[in-house]
């Protein structure tokens, strides 16, 4: 029975993950645009105050793309290492986490901790902690006020890839746009793997030297939680208390100026002025993504005697013959038929197409072999 | 480390506008395929060199419309031949066809959408070659030098070719399954000698291209759109032994018999002095597709619906 289908199709399945490099540099974070103030800003402030975004161009632009939210949390019960709580504060935690939400910090923590961390075995939200330990505070390497850097789904894609997060900040003063670098910690994923994907990230003064635990990166999430300050790792973080200005720039022309330090900022400062004080101290962040890849290869086999024959109008002239068995004067010669294939189509059981595959080159199938194909499908 | 083998070539294929439809209402099964040679135009056979020309071939890359992403089929037949079938619309009433009209509308089947465009050009005089009263569906239906005709087999010259009009063509080029495609705004098909029954479609696709199956089995509901040629030498434009002759009535789709322009504005134009050398008339050109399911029948019809402006 003549035919134009075949159901002679061979099924293989296969996984496969394509990788990008991406490198944010100063000049993005807070060098080219002007501050969030203005429309032509690539940073945007969320409206309620609790993030705040990083563009690739002006976020006002039609091309603009999200690269990072920065958000920052306070452990609720936490203390500024062993310096004390700010001016000896009246109430526990900070203030001033965004306009309208004073516990923003701490509700942002909570959220993050719940998400990244889970809850224990009493029900309490379990811990940051730079030992990789989260279900008890320990007064050492608890996190008690870390910054989240939590990249876009452009960025991260399916997953951040293990061992290719790079941080590099400046530990030194506010860095306004006509400033130079000065020395960089260099933080990185180089630590100990951890539950769920989690990994220890590491600093390192000048990339070199021995590595500090300083936080946590959820590689699934596309999150970095790190703890800048603290008593534990105040030599491979941001002084708590010896560098003012975390804030702003120490320049009279910034209406936001303020002298706080660090320990001052996390205590007082809005989610927003912190993550000011972060950008302006970003020398770069880089992170190869990975995006996992579904492929289905349907191998279609053609035997010897199948598709041979086309249905093609060129095929046969005014009178039927087939002209790849004519001669110039369209005599019929002993030759074997053949046609070329271009095209393969793939279809439901009801008959519709549901996939088309080309070939670069014609194919020519004749009754001398069998072909086969492999079709690709990539999801 | 073995060799790689070139006998396997493996290709990127894309899904079509139907396939994502599908995968996305969750029943997407590939179950068969075909293989197609849209891009090769067979006459360089017959030239010199032609396995060069052939290799040479531009290849067009894949579109994601399921109803226009391939177009012909490399054919399996189970046996040797130097013949395919030709497919020929019958357009002379002496062999049984209608004639396809002339002037400016030569070579379409022109159909009278409305019957008023009929009541106020044509109901003292002889409708023109060509033209059908496409508005009233039983009247189609029950009308057959208003239906269109399709033959197919072996057009070779009287003896010379394998297949002689006095034999039965082989059941390997005769066809017994067609699909009928068709635009469902604009034109439907009715079953014949009905009384205006609709022909179901199988499938109506996102650009609303209706999917007949008509069968010509005994047994089926559409054995009607087939019929036997007399094995004379004159019966039919195919010089050769025939297959089962193809009638298909086709009527104005409800969507365009209506007063309303809208749909004709935005599907057609208006073609000047249509009517007796004077009127104007709305058109709406389309073609409808007949295909074999099994064979090479394949022929493309072109209609031109028609109403007063």
């Amino acid at each position: 029975m003549a035919s134009k289908f075949s159901t002679n199709i061979e099924t293989q399945y296969t996984k496969d993950f394509v990788k990008e490099s991406l490198v944010v540099t100063a000049s993005v974070v807070s060098g080219t645009y002007p501050d969030h103030a203005s429309n032509l800003s690539n940073i945007k402030n969320d409206t309620l105050g609790y993030y705040q975004t990083v563009y690739d161009y002006p976020h006002l632009s039609q091309s603009a793309n999200p690269l990072f939210d920065i958000t920052w949390g306070w452990r609720p019960g936490g203390n500024l290492g062993d310096k004390g709580r700010w001016s000896t504060p009246a109430t526990v935690d900070p203030v001033a986490g965004t306009a309208t939400d004073v516990l923003a910090k701490n509700n942002i923590y909570n959220q993050m901790a719940a998400l990244m961390l889970g809850y224990d075995s009493t029900g309490s939200v379990r811990v940051f902690d730079l030992s990789g330990s989260f279900d008890t505070v320990q007064a050492n390497s608890v996190m008690n006020s870390p910054v989240f850097i939590n990249f876009s789904r452009l960025v991260m894609k399916d997953e951040l890839k293990a061992g290719t997060f790079e941080l590099k900040i400046d530990p030194g003063v506010y860095v306004s746009a006509s400033m130079t670098w000065a020395t960089k910690l260099v933080i990185t994923d180089d630590g100990d793997d951890l539950e769920n994907g989690l990994k220890i990230l590491r600093s390192r003064l000048d990339g070199t030297g021995n590595p500090m635990n300083v936080g946590i990166l959820d590689r699934y999430r596309g999150i970095a939680v790190i703890q800048l300050s603290g008593s534990s790792i105040s030599s491979a973080g941001i002084s708590d208390t010896s560098v003012g200005y975390f804030v702003s720039a120490s320049d009279s022309t910034d209406p936001g100026e303020r002298s706080w330090n660090f320990e001052h900022s996390i205590y007082s400062g809005t989610i927003s002025e912190l993550s000011d004080g972060l950008r302006h101290r970003i020398q770069s962040v880089s992170v190869q993504n990975a995006t996992q890849l579904n492929q289905t290869t349907y191998y279609v086999r053609a035997g010897a005697s199948d598709f041979n024959y086309s249905a093609n109008p060129s095929y046969i002239n005014a009178n039927s013959r087939i002209r790849v068995l004519l001669d110039s004067d369209g005599n019929i010669i002993d030759k074997k038929a053949y046609a070329y294939v271009t095209g393969i189509g793939l279809y439901s059981a009801d008959g519709e197409l549901l996939a088309v595959a080309k070939i670069s080159k014609p194919v020519k199938k004749d009754s001398s072999s069998p072909l086969t194909i492999g079709v690709k499908l990539t999801y | 480390m073995s060799f790689l083998t070139n006998a396997t070539t493996v290709v990127d294929a894309i899904l079509t506008d139907e396939g994502r439809k599908r995968l996305a209402a969750g029943n997407f099964d590939i179950s068969k395929f075909s293989l197609h040679d849209d891009e090769i135009v067979y006459d360089k056979a017959q030239m010199s060199g032609y396995a060069a020309k052939f290799a040479a071939t531009p290849i067009f890359e894949s579109i994601t419309e399921n109803t226009k992403a391939l177009k012909y089929n490399l054919l399996t037949l189970g046996l040797e031949t130097t013949h395919l079938a030709s497919t020929l619309i019958v357009t002379q009433p002496s062999q049984g066809g209608q004639s396809q009209a002339t002037g400016d509308n030569t070579g379409y089947y022109v159909a009278l959408a409305r019957q008023q465009a009929y009541d106020n050009n044509y109901s003292s005089v002889t409708l023109p070659t060509g033209f059908m009263k496409a508005y009233e569906k039983s009247l189609i239906s029950e009308n057959s030098n208003s239906w269109i005709y399709i033959d197919h087999g072996s057009n070779d010259d009287d003896q010379k070719g394998p297949y002689k009009y006095n034999e039965n063509l082989p059941s390997e080029l005769s066809e017994t399954e067609v699909l009928i495609k068709l635009d469902r705004r604009i034109g439907r098909i009715v079953m014949p000698n009905s009384d205006g029954v609709d022909l179901s479609p199988v499938s109506i696709d996102d650009d609303y291209i209706a999917t007949y199956l008509i069968t010509a089995a005994p047994d089926s509901d559409t054995s009607a759109f087939f019929e036997a040629i007399q094995q004379d030498a004159d019966a039919s434009p195919i010089a050769g032994a025939r297959g089962l002759r193809l009638r298909i009535p086709v009527y104005a789709s409800p969507d365009i018999n209506v007063s309303s322009t809208s749909i004709w504005t935005s599907l057609g134009r208006i073609i000047t002095n249509f009517f007796n050398g004077s009127d104007n008339a709305h058109a709406i050109d389309t073609v409808m597709s007949v295909e074999g399911m099994t064979t090479s029948l394949n022929v493309t019809v072109p209609l031109r619906f028609v109403k007063g402006v």
